[in-house]
């Protein structure tokens, strides 16, 4: 069991940005390893961990990375499940979407009710293709 | 010892878009019809756009595959032999409650493949035979766009003015312009006009999650309501396990109701409308002494010749903040320059070319429709390389029958009910992935005239099984089809199949338009048929 390593291995996965922690010290493996148990993907996750070295955690950034990727040439399936639940917890952190929003003005929160501006369709872009004859074959 | 429920003229099994749109026209013609959908009804309240956590819904409890969403009315699918996923949705209203609502229709050489181009089967059926219903079926889905694209045979006014088309659509529409390419708005099942009971579009994004506006069309909040209103029944949360019959006719259905009773419902006429997987798992599992390979499947035609239409994806990457996540994902514009056969490019038949909108930040990072960012290093680079800054162009091509890609019955994978789940085997042929490398040209082509600094593409979008078509076709010879150009089964003159599954052969375009058409018009040659009450009891 390497279930320990998690935290080190979640901020390899996304590295920490500005203020926005990495991802496994924002708290998200407690988050990851619930959510792995809920559905089948433990023993893929599990597997993984297996791999690291007792040491991984004290590695550098640099060391952890080139490891890792040797695990995921080896277990493409278990590790793309592992990304895929760290990126599923990480961008729906509130803190993370917030930081976002600063930077682009995304809309953090829920789609509706407040939906985006409708601007009308302008029918003018069509006239080149309004000069087109059909394009498609009379079938009798 | 089963339920007994009284007689009806018709029952129907499955109230997604062809069961509701079918349901409905039957009940204006005054026949007494329940339909049995496995599902319940979706509320406006449960859906996840309502709340910030709406992108991790559609990772998990909103996911379009059964297998991972695992809701209590869905069943599993068998598709580890399959090279693309198929997807549903199982409640009132279907696979629409899931759809991007592109509504666009087969066009005319769609329907004589064989003809035309040597390949394929010809359908008994044209064009011109479903023009009538389309329409009603437009007005009922309340179609936005706009008529007279020169792409497709002429169209009525269609009932609602044109969605926008965002930055990214708008580039690429006048690149397609500077190419002299054709493009066209896209028709889209989506209310932009008024409407009573229902909210405009408001251009929030995931559709497929669902529309708490009912601006998005979905059969249980376009044709339910009306079909109930006129008369029809409808029963939720009721599993068909079987199809009744005797040599040569259904005498009605077996189903689980809510509670797990097992209950009879006698009918002079049943409809399958269950999809192109789900109804070749109920023709199967219906098997009897005087059909051992399955329900009207004298043929051994049924579960064959499945077709989901291949998709390629192309992705520009533009400097410009396109803000693609604003507006419907899946509709904006679409072109079908390269859909009609060109012998000189190696391969019949073509593509179609969908512009699709850009992901939240949880889709931009996990990818399926482009690859998926990388982690480590150079996540953060390349998150604020693509999030909001890439539009999309489908390569859509036309799957063609091959009898290998079936629907069986999974030997290892049950339902919750011990009911033997569908097994998928399906792989690509390799006409469609030639067509696909060459739509990655063309629409590479287009992406870079519109000003795209970067292209990413994916060949084939695993995660792309939206359209399950043919696995129990229509034809005019009963030894190699399964039901007739009006959707009656050869083998069981009361038994319609009226979904996607009675495709001969797919086109290149979403096919949902055509497959309502289908039912509405098999709709009226059923209200022509006499109903029996009591001669039939078995
Ligand atoms: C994510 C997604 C996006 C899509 N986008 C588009 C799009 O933009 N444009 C387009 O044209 N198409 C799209 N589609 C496809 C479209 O939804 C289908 O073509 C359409 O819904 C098929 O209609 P149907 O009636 O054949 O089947 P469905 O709508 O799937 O309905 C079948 C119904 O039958 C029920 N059923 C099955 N078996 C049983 C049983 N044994 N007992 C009781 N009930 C049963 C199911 O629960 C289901 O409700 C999309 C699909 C998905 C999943
Ligand atoms: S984009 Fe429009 S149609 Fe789609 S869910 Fe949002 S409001 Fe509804």
């Amino acid at each position: 069991m390497r279930e320990e390593h998690l935290v080190a291995v979640l901020n390899a996965v996304i590295p920490a940005r500005g203020s926005i922690a990495a991802a496994g010290d924002l708290g998200l493996s407690h988050e990851v390893l619930h959510d792995a148990r809920d559905g089948s993907a433990i023993d893929q996750i599990l597997a993984v961990l297996h791999e690291l070295p007792a040491d991984f955690d004290s590695l550098s950034p640099d060391d952890q990375q080139p490891m890792l990727l040797e695990i995921e040439t080896r277990q493409p399936e278990h590790f793309a499940t592992l990304v895929n639940m760290v990126y599923t917890a990480y961008y729906s952190h509130g803190a993370v979407l917030a930081a976002l929003s600063g930077r682009t003005g995304y809309n953090p929160g829920a789609p509706q009710p407040t939906g985006y501006v409708m601007e009308p369709f302008d029918e003018s872009l069509l006239a080149p293709v309004k000069q087109m004859p059909p394009l498609w074959r009379q079938v009798n | 010892m089963s339920q007994h429920c009284d007689r009806v003229d018709v029952v129907v099994v499955g109230a997604g878009a062809a069961g509701a749109a079918l349901t409905w026209r039957l009940a204006n013609h005054g026949v007494n019809v329940v339909c049995l959908e496995q599902g319940g009804w979706v509320t406006p309240e449960s859906i996840p756009s309502l709340t910030p956590q709406w992108e991790r819904a559609r990772a998990r409890s909103h996911h379009p595959n059964p297998n991972i969403r695992k809701n209590a009315w869905d069943y599993p699918i068998d598709d580890a032999d399959s090279a693309i996923r198929p997807l549903m949705y199982n409640a009132v209203g279907g696979s629409t409650i899931a759809w991007g609502a592109h509504f666009p229709r087969l066009r005319p050489c769609d329907f004589a493949v064989h003809s035309l181009d040597g390949v394929g089967v010809d359908w008994p059926i044209g064009y011109d035979d479903l023009a009538a219903y389309f329409e009603v079926n437009d007005a009922m889905m309340t179609v936005a766009g706009l008529a007279g694209d020169p792409g497709n045979p002429p169209r009525g006014p269609r009932p609602c003015p044109p969605l926008p088309l965002g930055a990214g659509a708008q580039r690429i529409a006048e690149a397609y312009n500077r190419l002299g390419w054709h493009w066209w708005p896209v028709d889209a099942a989506i209310l932009t006009g008024t409407d009573p009971h229902r909210s405009p579009c408001n251009n929030c994004g995931p559709c497929d999650l669902g529309c708490p506006r009912g601006a998005r069309s979905s059969t249980d909040i376009t044709y339910w309501h009306q079909a109930i209103a006129a008369g029809a029944q409808l029963r939720t949360q009721s599993r068909v396990v079987k199809i009744a019959s005797v040599p040569g006719r259904a005498t009605g259905v077996d189903y689980l109701d809510a509670d797990g009773n097992l209950c009879h419902q006698p009918a002079d006429h049943v409809v399958m409308a269950g999809n192109g997987v789900g109804t070749a798992r109920l023709l199967l599992l219906s098997a009897d002494d005087w059909c051992p390979d399955g329900l009207a499947n004298s043929s051994d035609q049924v579960g064959r010749n499945l077709m989901h239409h291949p998709t390629g994806m192309v992705t520009g990457v533009f400097h410009e903040d396109l803000q693609g996540y604003e507006g419907p994902f899946a509709t904006s514009i679409v072109s079908q320059e390269f859909y009609e056969t060109d012998s000189s490019r190696g391969f019949v038949r073509g593509f179609q070319a969908q512009t699709i909108r850009s992901d939240g930040p949880l889709g931009t990072a996990l990818g399926g429709y482009l690859p998926r960012l990388p982690w480590g290093r150079d996540h953060h680079t390349q998150f604020d390389r693509q999030f909001g800054h890439t539009a999309s162009i489908t390569v859509t091509t036309e799957d063609l029958p091959n009898p290998d890609n079936r629907v069986t019955l999974s030997p290892d994978i049950t339902d919750a009910w011990g009911v033997a789940a569908p097994k998928i085997n399906y792989r690509v042929e390799q006409r469609c992935a030639d067509t696909i490398a060459f739509g990655i040209e063309r629409n590479t082509e287009v992406l870079l005239a519109a000003g795209a600094h970067e292209i990413l593409s994916l060949p084939l979008v695993e995660s792309a099984g939206f359209h399950l078509l043919g696995t129990a076709r229509m034809g005019e010879n009963a030894a190699s089809s399964v039901v007739d150009g009006q959707c009656r089964a050869h083998d069981a003159q009361n038994l319609w199949i009226v979904d996607g599954s009675v495709f001969p052969t797919s086109g290149a375009v979403n096919p949902t338009s055509t497959i309502q058409a289908i039912a509405l018009r098999a709709a009226d040659c059923l209200a022509e048929q006499p109903m029996l009450i009591g001669v039939l009891d078995a």
